[in-house]
């Protein structure tokens, strides 16, 4: 069943790639681009797409409009483009781990990896596990140490992969820790502002706020460009979950003469003074990933969810 | 202190005193109001549209311009509202409640001129709060954490009460089932998808906007429509009433309103400065409140103006409230106010306590404009009611099928294309089918809003209080407001009880078969 599905995607794949290829090699991009954003405007992810945008918008000699497709931490947008023809005119902008790791925890969210083409990514995202400035632990094993002794500590999650993660150390620690939900950053920070949370995750917004908030641990595989020295989740001898980029996704089967296109076009306007500012500003570190190297990370990535996902359901 | 204040403020209206930087703000202002006042078109189009123009602008004026849109829209939502029971913007559901008996009395101009004075009203009077108290307050809304936003939104819950209509009982169980549509969509912790029959769109809950839209404004026409001798008498009835009165707000207006007014924009300010509550709240809980303090609670959802005021002034307060922790705290506490973080971040300016210290001109420039911004949008919306206007003069029969046309599109384009009409069929019937029974979708649609953000702030209120009830102690203000729950049931328990008592000792019903059996 498996060989046969992978034969029959390579086989799509390479009728796509002939037949579009042949169409498109030279023209391309002729019409209008329209990209979805699986957020409302104003959101990290929106406010860098449009400048960004504005930049390639440059390069490609073609309007590019967008397309604010809110739900399901861009799960709705990712079946959109699914959906969508691989010609090069539907794309989205997300977090790479909307195509890859979504649809583990979320069995709407009906795709694969391979159903779609990674374009390339030109900012990381920033995940740690943050503590409110006056508490008394200012890493994450003193936190452990400090939870130990004051059974029910108040831990925010906003991911279910973030709040396995501090599952698994309660549970490899005898931890007993309250778990408190919380929908979105906005919450988030107020939250740890106001003292409500001992620990919590966050997506990076809790850099704006030396003074008030510290890091414990980066939650992600890699250390944080704002603060290197933080130890992971890893170093600390915990389960990391992986690291996501804020990428540029097509439909499978993109042409691969689009998809270099595209690729150019993107690492240029990311290297740009306008979207590097803006960047800063919103605390996205700039890390250039091409399409190569990011569809790899997006399947080394869905595997790494998939070990927390059955380590979580292991535990329950 | 007044030197403090005024100082700042005076070299802020100089720096905007130019003729381009006016011009964006009233020009914001203008579309706010249009794009407020069709159907489908929201700030959240409008802003995205014109975002991109943005960049064009000096800092000041591509901010004057959103929040222009954000004011004028905020208010123009009135305008659909009260003339076709549709609402623009989900924050304007509330007004229609009382706006669209009022115009159906031939008083649309009335319902219209107060809408926006009780949001020019509650919209300066909240600008001026932000300018005045930005940091306090901030520092104020941190201590209100999930636990005493949870008891002050069960608190809210107890305005059904006033709201039931005929038959308390009935409107608890429209609003139980308002509580039960607004658990749909994903869980917050576990991310188990609640009632969504594996669609993807409902994932997020259930969108307001074709839901309110099919039970009022669809549910409306088909009553309507289902009969032609109520259309044609109809056509006389929502003509402009031929005494002036009717179109222009008395004295007697004012005195029933500025109370509401003021309460309105009381709740606003609180509301705006608490992330995640939003503007649809807001109204809901003042249109509530205006209703529980009323001495005729019975008049409301027949045409009582004060219910009008109530709703208008308390979601344009949100607006200016909203950017108290997006200015003093780099915190969004709106959608809009998140648009404004993108704009700010755009032009080089990071929202946050270091904005005062480090672009202390912008903001102050900033203030001067949301003020002009909120006389403006006195003038613009004086000017565009006249627009306006055509709707009330044409005959019923044009007007169904121009309000139905504009519920697809709102549906459509706020519900997530097809299956929001899907959703809006699916609530006109519930809504025909509530009407017919007697059973208020005010209520249904109040448990329907706040059940969301109630449901939240339950589930982080049990681990943030180890679970144990005692630790209530720790947070005196949810203390004080869930006491003050339980004495506002008691004393509607207590009420009702007399009620049947008197009625079955009136009709000499045995009180068994009246305790039990229908209630009306």
């Amino acid at each position: 069943m498996n060989i046969l599905r992978t034969i029959g995607a390579a086989a799509a794949l390479a009728t796509a790639t002939l037949t579009a290829g042949a169409v498109w090699a030279a023209d391309y991009p002729s019409k209008k681009i329209t990209v979805l954003i699986g957020y409302n405007a104003g959101g990290g992810t929106d406010t860098i797409g449009r400048v960004l945008f504005e930049e390639m918008k440059e390069t490609l000699g073609q309007q590019i409009t967008v397309v604010n497709m809110p739900g399901a931490a861009s799960s709705v947008a990712a079946l959109k483009l699914k959906m969508a023809k691989p010609d090069g005119y539907t794309l989205m902008l997300a977090p790479s781990s909307a195509v890859a790791t979504n649809q583990v925890w979320n069995p709407n969210a009906k795709y694969e990896v391979d159903d779609f083409t990674m374009i390339g990514a030109v900012a990381s995202y920033q995940p740690a596990f943050a503590a409110p400035m006056d508490r008394p632990y200012d890493t994450f094993a003193e936190f452990v140490e400090w939870a130990r002794e004051n059974p029910g500590a108040k831990v925010a999650t906003i991911t279910p992969a973030s709040k396995v993660q501090m599952e698994l150390v309660a549970q490899k620690e005898g931890l007993e820790l309250n778990f408190v939900p919380v929908k979105g950053g906005a919450g988030m920070i107020a939250g740890l502002l106001g003292g409500d949370f001992d620990v919590a995750y966050s997506g990076g917004a809790h850099q704006k706020y030396p003074d008030q908030i510290k890091t414990l641990a980066a939650a992600g595989r890699d250390r944080l460009a704002a603060s290197p020295d933080v130890m992971t989740m890893d170093e600390y001898g915990y389960m990391s979950s992986y690291g996501s980029a804020l990428a540029l996704v097509g439909p499978a089967g993109l042409p691969e003469d689009v998809v270099a296109t595209l690729e150019a076009a993107l690492l240029e306007a990311g290297r740009t003074e306008s979207v590097r500012e803006v960047m800063g500003n919103l605390d996205f570190p700039a890390k250039e990933t091409g399409a190569a190297d990011l569809t790899e990370e997006a399947k080394a990535a869905y595997e790494a969810e998939l070990e927390l996902h059955k380590a979580a359901t292991a535990t329950n | 202190m007044i030197d403090a204040f005024f100082a700042p403020l005076a070299a802020g209206f100089a720096s905007i005193a130019e003729f381009w930087t006016l011009l964006y703000i009233c020009f914001g202002v203008a579309v706010g109001y249009t794009v407020g006042a069709i159907p489908g078109l929201g700030k959240g189009t409008a802003t995205a549209v014109l975002i991109p123009v943005t960049f064009y602008l000096e800092p000041v004026a591509a901010i004057g311009l959103l929040i222009g849109i954000a004011k004028g829209s905020t208010a123009g939502s009135a305008i659909s509202a009260i003339l076709m029971n549709t609402p623009g913007e989900p924050s304007s559901a509330a007004t229609a409640f009382d706006g669209y008996p009022l115009a159906q009395q031939g008083k649309a101009g009335k319902a219209l001129k107060m809408g926006l004075y009780a949001s020019v009203i509650g919209d300066l009077l909240s600008t001026l709060c932000l300018i005045a108290l930005a940091a306090p307050l901030a520092q104020f809304a941190l201590e209100i954490g999930p636990v005493e936003q949870f008891a002050i939104l069960l608190f809210s819950l107890t305005f059904i009460g006033a709201l039931a209509g005929k038959s308390l009982v009935k409107g608890l169980i429209a609003g139980t089932l308002g509580l039960l549509v607004a658990t749909v969509g994903m869980e917050i912790e576990t991310a188990v998808p609640r009632f969504t029959f594996d669609r993807l769109e409902l994932f997020d809950g259930v969108p307001l906007i074709p839901v309110a839209i099919g039970m009022m404004a669809v549910s409306e026409m088909m009553l309507q429509m289902a009969n032609h001798r109520a259309l044609d008498r109809q056509v006389a009835e929502i003509r402009i009433s031929s005494r002036p009165e009717d179109s222009r707000v008395t004295g007697a207006d004012w005195r029933r309103c500025l109370p509401a007014i003021f309460r309105g924009t009381g709740i606003g300010v609180f509301v705006g400065i608490l992330p995640g509550l939003g503007a649809s709240v807001a109204s809901f809980m003042s249109y509530g409140a205006t209703a529980r303090m009323s001495k005729t609670p019975e008049r409301f959802g027949k045409g009582a103006i004060e219910g009008v005021a109530a709703s208008e002034s308390a979601d344009n307060a949100v607006v200016p409230s909203s950017f108290v922790p997006l200015f003093a705290l780099g915190i969004p506490g709106s959608v809009i106010a998140a648009i404004l973080i993108s704009a700010f971040v755009i032009h080089g300016i990071t929202p946050g306590p270091m904005m005062f210290v480090e672009d202390a001109e912008i903001v102050q420039s900033l203030y001067a404009a949301m003020i002009v911004a909120s006389f403006a949008l006195l003038g613009i919306g004086l000017v565009g009611q006249s627009f306006f206007a055509w709707v009330i003069r044409s005959p019923m029969r044009v007007i169904a099928p121009a309000v139905l046309f504009f519920c697809v599109i709102g549906s459509f384009m706020q519900g997530g294309g097809l299956f929001g009409i899907g959703l809006m069929v699916l609530f006109a019937v519930l809504g025909v089918l509530a009407k017919k029974l007697d059973f208020s979708f005010v209520t249904f649609l109040i448990g329907f809003v706040i059940g969301p953000s109630l449901e939240l702030t339950l589930r982080q209120s049990i681990p943030l209080l180890d679970r144990d009830i005692a630790n209530l102690a720790q947070h005196p203000v949810a203390a004080v407001f869930i006491g003050l729950t339980i004495v506002l049931i008691a004393i509607m328990a207590l009420a009702e009880i007399r009620r049947r008592n008197r009625a079955s000792r009136r009709s000499e019903t045995p009180l068994s078969l009246k305790a039990t059996g229908r209630n009306t």
